[in-house]
């Protein structure tokens, strides 16, 4: 989408036009509800947040300026309405209220080259419903990532956030939002590579 | 010559193009002579496309009855644009959300 499509619909949005906002609810609600599951320490809590989040965006609509893009706004206000929860209930991660000094190094035993595997992926060389399985997978290691690993790779590798926008949005450092969404793919690999070259003496 | 772990610890990096210039060499020279590190930098090249898939993947919609929550809201604020108090702590939250960009 162009910044002039998305002014034309925040326009439109301001005008109280329904079609526009139907057009918000069909483009955001999963996107919100993936970024709140990975925030929340239950789905019940994640689907409170999200509709405190919509009942932020119809409070504060009219005043959107378009400083940031309508994605990056919405997730700004979702965040918000996470951490004010986190700070009432102790079920929420440490990290969401600012707790980020475990995370400051990269060098770790999951960096180590010596345990990457030598078996090439037979991803392009496979059917489409290979790549859906290896799909499944990534999906299933994503959501076994902690949960701050999980929502940088969901908000930079998913969303297509800019590195800036996710510091930002989870008031992280720039090193802090690196060494997470590193950690968060190694992993992420290392669950692949288990999958795909389940024989340990062929892969490492 | 850079070393194995030097190397793959700066793939995010490399992978992101936020590796400076000098460094960026480095890695490369160290790449062309180490066959392992170059699978494991494809293996990672290929787990961001991977996870950029997921993107393409059909979401969870809002239920009807949320859908139909949503939009009767929107008419009724469309109607009586101006809120109550209690919709101040909202608007307030969302003017940081901006003001934070």
């Amino acid at each position: 989408m162009t910044s002039d499509d998305e002014a034309t619909w925040v326009r439109r949005l301001k005008q109280g036009d329904e079609a526009a906002f139907e057009r918000l609810i069909d483009t955001y609600y999963g996107a919100m509800l993936r970024l709140a599951r990975s925030l929340c320490p239950d789905p019940a809590t994640a689907e409170d947040v999200v509709q405190e989040t919509w009942f932020a965006i119809l409070s504060a609509i009219a005043r959107f300026e378009g400083r940031s893009t309508l994605k990056t706004w919405i997730f700004a206000i979702l965040t918000n309405q996470a951490r004010k929860r986190a700070a009432k209930d102790r079920r929420f991660a440490a990290w969401l209220l600012g707790d980020t000094t475990e995370d400051e190094a990269i060098a770790g035993p999951d960096c180590a080259t010596a345990q990457a595997a030598m078996s090439p992926w037979p991803l392009d060389a496979e059917a489409k419903v290979h790549r859906d399985q290896v799909l499944t997978i990534v999906q299933e290691a994503i959501e076994n990532l902690p949960s701050n690993q999980r929502t940088v790779v969901i908000l930079r590798d998913i969303e297509g956030l800019e590195p800036a926008e996710v510091c930002e949005l989870l008031k992280i450092t720039d090193g802090n939002q690196r060494v997470l969404l590193h950690r968060g793919r190694v992993s992420i690999r290392n669950t692949a590579d288990q999958a795909l070259n389940p024989n340990p003496e062929m892969s490492r | 010559m850079m070393t194995c772990k030097e190397a793959t610890d700066q793939v995010t990096d490399y992978l992101d193009g936020r590796v400076p210039h000098g460094k960026r060499i480095g890695i490369w020279l160290h790449l062309m002579m180490c066959v392992r590190c170059r699978s494991y930098v494809n293996q990672m090249r290929q787990v961001v496309e991977l996870i950029g898939d997921l993107s393409k993947q059909p979401l969870t919609t809002a239920p009807p009855d949320v859908r139909d929550a949503l939009m009767a809201e929107f008419r009724r604020r469309k109607n009586a644009p101006a809120d109550g108090p209690g919709h101040v702590e909202d608007g307030e939250d969302a003017e940081d959300a901006e003001d934070e960009r």
